[in-house]
């Protein structure tokens, strides 16, 4: 049955690429896990080295695209998901597009990134010996209900594979408790007081105890929930991690520089990439890659030539202008994109566009829980668009920024010509869209000027 | 004129964008140059209703209700005391529900409520989720401006049910509201309003954000409040739209 999935799976692809429906990065593995059930489990077997799973909230395909450079830099072979394919089927249509018409795969490593929700049934098809936890926020409470169910899911997924190195966030009081699933932890965090804010932005995430529910005390806080954090009543406590920056420099949009103490050494780490929420994707994929036994020099330099993930904090240039795509799909997120936004000196053009489908979220109600007063410099220029523009441009209002400067132009790729209309040559506009807006922003680019297939960015 | 507005476990019952309904009514009071002051209450303080005008609270999960539910327990008299009064209260989802009698949950536990509202709500297994539309012609008939629709987003599997001594808010035209049989939405006692609707829901619905404003502030100077008019052409405009909205 397996040949058979994968041939129909195969073919299903060739379908979607030919007639141009989409990328085949879910529907070949839906179609085929249907013929063999247990195909993932059968093609996984042939990864040499075996496998690893990241997960989290935000931040996995940019941990994974880095643990999957650093591999490659370090002459490893891997196989990995990218863009989106995070559940079961993602996974099946992955392992199906890259193996044989037999189903031969021929990688060491494979490395797939995997929804939160998706954890158990995915570890237990690949049987992992490493699992990447980066963080758990709110995020679409519209499809999965709450966090704490979310947690428990992964903890029972830790639970069931005992064997397995299980990286965590230390600084994440929810994630940092699934150490007690495992006997296999390993921990990375931040020590950095120059980038602590004063107090924890709080909007019902994790910061309460996860055992008494007593309100969590934090002597430096990061964004979020994350910090240093302990229970009043001892319950529970920041654990030290193993992999610690010491020393975070954070350069707006041109990156950062880290000093990172691990178990054996001092190292210092440049990156190309933004803001402290890569901070952490960055000691995650470190994390992993030290585990796969990658030599730092490679990790360094995989890091260092780093370009972002697909839609996440994409440079894009157009009419002679530079377009960031900056992916929003939470409060957590979105704080960071602005405070990022806001770091920058040639700050002035903004497209806010918010889509409320499924993969989006329904629910447009988080954005009240974003901090857009942080847009009020009135030499910013903003335009919303998306199906939900008219409620983004109400939340801009109430967030006292004055009507006449809020542009409101629901069509996706009008907004975007119209914004760049009153932009000059050699402008930055900075995009910040939802799931599907920021996939049809780049499909009307796409057909405008040359860029690469989604599925081919990786 | 000022308007405090006390706001019950801000960290824990403020799960998904509730904020935006203090926001709205500070707002909408600062462009008519009425001050407004916003009180915090969390766990273990003090509570003081007799300066408050406008009490609020919204949703949680589970973890926070749970912490929660025994301190509000012990405001109970208090609070109820204020309701009796015509304190003006706007109360979502979680907030809702602890309100009212009791909450059930899927293992059979019983959470007591503080029962201001004669509603009791039990955990069911399917969830709510979607766009709702309420018919609330008939609630809004003495508000300073009728409204035909409110507008918000639902999401809850608590199924509650409505005795005697409340009304609903209004009639659903879009989506359950209270429970999967009942076709209503919401609750009014007195001028205690409960609804599951988040969006946020005061911003889509100014009129009815107004109407508490004005049900604050006219029980506090003890006349007839007359709010001038705000331009509400940025809210029309995205209340129409959720009009629009599929399911």
């Amino acid at each position: 049955m397996t040949t058979l999935a994968i041939l129909i799976g195969k073919a299903v692809l060739t379908f979607l690429r030919l007639t141009k429906r989409g990328g085949g990065t879910a529907l070949p593995g839906l179609v085929a896990l249907k013929i063999e059930p247990k195909l993932v489990l059968k093609l996984s077997k042939q990864f040499t080295k075996g496998t690893m799973i990241v997960t989290g909230t935000n931040g996995k395909t940019t941990t994974v695209k880095m643990i999957a450079n650093a591999l490659a830099e370090d002459s490893k072979s891997v196989l990995y998901n990218s863009s989106g394919s995070n559940l079961l089927r993602g996974v099946a249509a992955t392992l199906i597009e890259r193996s044989s018409l037999f189903g031969k795969l021929h990688f060491e490593y494979g490395l797939f990134e995997a929804d939160e929700a998706s954890v158990p049934a995915i570890a237990r098809e690949l049987n992992p010996h490493t699992l990447v936890v980066l963080n758990l926020f709110r995020d679409q409470l519209d499809r999965y209900g709450e966090l704490d169910k979310t947690a428990e899911l992964i903890g029972n997924a830790i639970r069931n594979m005992p064997e397995a190195k299980v990286i965590l966030n230390a600084d994440d009081p929810l994630v940092a408790s699934l150490g007690r699933f495992t006997r296999n932890s390993y921990f990375f965090g931040i020590d950095s007081a120059n980038v602590a804010v004063r107090t924890p932005e709080i909007f019902s995430d994790s910061a309460n105890c996860l055992f008494c529910g007593e309100v969590l005390n934090y002597d430096v806080c990061y964004f979020g929930h994350m910090g240093k954090y302990s229970c009043p009543t001892g319950d529970l406590k920041r654990p030290e991690p193993q992999i610690n920056a010491e020393k975070v420099t954070l350069k707006g949009l041109d990156g950062q520089t880290l000093t990172i103490k691990t178990q054996y050494e001092s190292i210092s780490l440049e990156a190309a990439i933004p803001g402290l929420y890569n901070s952490y994707n960055i000691l995650g994929a470190l994390a992993a890659s030290i585990v796969a036994g990658v030599k730092f020099d490679s990790f360094a330099r995989a890091l260092d030539k780093f370009e972002t993930a697909f839609g996440r904090m994409e440079k894009i240039s157009y009419r002679s202008r530079y377009l960031y795509l900056l992916l929003i799909k939470n409060p957590m997120g979105f704080n960071q994109v602005i405070h990022t936004f806001n770091a920058e000196p040639e700050k002035k053009t903004v497209l806010i566009a918010i889509n409320d489908y499924f993969a989006d979220g329904r629910d447009i109600s988080w954005l009240w829980d974003v901090e857009f007063e942080a847009l009020r410099d009135k030499t910013i220029r903003i335009m919303v668009s998306g199906t939900r523009a008219q409620d983004m441009a109400l939340r801009l209002k109430y967030a006292g920024i004055e009507e006449e400067r809020i542009k409101v132009e629901q069509n996706l790729s009008l907004a975007l010509e119209k914004t760049i209309d009153k932009t000059e040559e050699r402008e930055t506009l900075y995009i910040m869209p939802t799931y599907t807006a920021m996939f049809a922003l780049r499909k009307y680019l796409s057909e405008k000027i040359k860029l690469k297939h989604f599925w081919e960015m990786g | 004129m000022e308007l405090n507005i006390v706001h019950l476990y801000p960290e824990e019952m403020s799960l998904y964008g509730d904020r935006g309904n203090i926001l709205t009514l500070m707002k909408r009071c600062d462009w008519r140059g009425i001050k407004s002051t916003l009180t915090p209450v969390r766990v273990g303080d003090g509570l003081d209703l007799s300066r408050a005008d406008i009490l609020f609270m919204g949703g949680g999960q589970d973890r926070g209700q749970k912490r929660v539910a025994p301190d509000l327990g012990k405001r109970k008299i208090v609070i109820k005391k204020a309701v009796e009064h015509g304190l003006t209260t706007l109360l979502i989802c979680g907030g809702y529900q602890l309100f009212g009698r009791y909450f059930k949950t899927v293992t059979g536990e019983i959470i007591t409520g503080i029962d201001v509202l004669d509603v009791w709500t039990v955990a069911g297994n399917k969830r709510q989720i979607g766009n709702v539309l309420v018919d609330v012609r008939e609630t809004s008939k003495e508000w300073p401006k009728q409204m035909a629709t409110l507008t918000g987003f639902e999401n809850h599997s608590g199924q509650t049910y409505l005795g005697h001594r409340v009304k609903p808010l209004g009639k659903t035209s879009r989506g359950q509201g209270n429970n999967m049989q009942g076709g209503v939405e919401g609750a009014v006692y007195k001028n205690c309003y409960g609804t599951y609707l988040h969006g946020s829901l005061l911003p889509k619905n100014p009129a009815f954000a107004d109407h508490l404003i004005n049900l604050a502030l006219s029980r506090k100077y003890g006349e007839r409040i007359e709010l001038p008019e705000l331009d509400d052409s940025l809210e029309t405009l995205a209340h129409d739209a959720a009009l629009t909205l599929s399911r």
